[in-house]
């Protein structure tokens, strides 16, 4: 269950970036290509919604684009870009709860599963989906610390990059956020016979 | 070891970040206490479901679209200038620079006058004595 630390972080090429702001396309794309699928699970984790995630990812490039210049490789390049996309992310889902505002701090309704299907794959499927919409309705200080580290498996350490917070922070905000999920879910868990 | 501090201890069990003393402790508290157990149950259940991917894939266009955006955005501004100003900043601080050295320059003019009156002034006031 432990992961590893630094495996996303490899440094880039410092001569891509330079390529990159001489505006080569052929840099770019590489970039994209690089970073794309993570940047679109991170988006993914935050807003749920694949069109939305895919708008923000796209996004990030266009950000990352625009303050190259300013990237001084203090931080790995991907906890750069990551931060960009988690701060789009945040922007969207408050724009998003703007409109269904009573989403964000209600309890979720959780009701137990029909508990005769004998498919465990579709038992967890549904147990995925009850835990990512107590997820999307937590705190955003919880959901961002959680979206990064259990679902895009970053270290403890690129979270606390990502995010500009001590990593005491980090690990104890992890640790409320998985115990406020548990909580939240134990009804619906309990009642759920067939799971896995 | 108390339920308190066991369950204080799930995150660094799932994160596997116990001490071998700690691990030792916290696994002889689990199998006596079975309330810690089934809370640690529900605790790892929600770790492990967290982590499966969630479904969803990109689209096929991502990076065409993408590199598409990214054209657009190279014919407002350069890569890597957030800004027009920021791209025109070293215009935009010279000409800053000869507005206040105009300025400057305007109240250099009035100095020797404005000297002039004061002083007139400062004499009309402070006569010498003279008997």
């Amino acid at each position: 269950m432990t992961r590893s630390t630094g495996e996303r972080s490899s440094p880039i090429d410092p001569t891509l970036i330079q390529r990159c702001l001489h505006g080569d396309e052929t840099a770019w794309r590489w970039l994209v290509e690089e970073y794309r699928e993570r940047l679109f699970r991170v988006a993914l984790g935050f807003l749920g919604n694949g069109v939305e995630a895919e708008e923000v990812a796209q996004e990030t490039f266009v950000q990352v684009f625009r303050h190259l210049g300013q990237f001084r490789g203090e931080s790995s390049f991907y906890t750069w870009i990551c931060r960009i996309c988690v701060n789009l992310c945040l922007r969207r889902r408050e724009q998003l709860s703007q409109v269904q505002e009573h989403e964000s701090n209600s309890e979720v309704a959780v009701e137990p599963v029909d508990t005769r299907t004998p498919e465990d794959e579709l038992v967890q499927r549904e147990q995925v989906t009850q835990l990512r919409t107590a997820l999307r309705a937590l705190p955003k200080e919880y959901r961002a610390v959680l979206v990064l580290r259990e679902m895009n498996r970053l270290s403890y350490e690129e979270v606390a990059e990502v995010l500009g917070l001590p990593m005491g922070t980090v690990k104890s905000r992890v640790h409320r956020g998985r115990l406020l999920l548990k909580d939240r879910l134990k009804g619906y868990f309990q009642g759920v016979r067939n799971a896995p | 070891m108390r339920h308190k501090r066991a369950q204080e201890l799930f995150s660094a069990a799932v994160d596997g970040e116990l001490s071998a003393r700690q691990q030792r402790q916290w696994a002889q508290h689990l199998q006596e206490c079975t309330e810690c157990r089934q809370e640690f149950a529900l605790f790892e259940r929600v770790h492990r479901l967290l982590g499966i991917p969630e479904e969803g894939a990109l689209s096929a266009e991502f990076t065409e679209q993408t590199i598409q955006r990214l054209r657009s955005a190279a014919m407002e501004t350069p890569a890597g200038v957030p800004s027009i100003w920021a791209r025109n900043a070293r215009l935009i601080m010279s000409a800053v620079a000869l507005l206040l050295l105009f300025l400057w320059g305007d109240t250099l003019h009035v100095l020797p006058e404005l000297a002039h009156q004061v002083g007139a002034d400062y004499r009309q006031q402070v006569q010498p004595w003279t008997p």
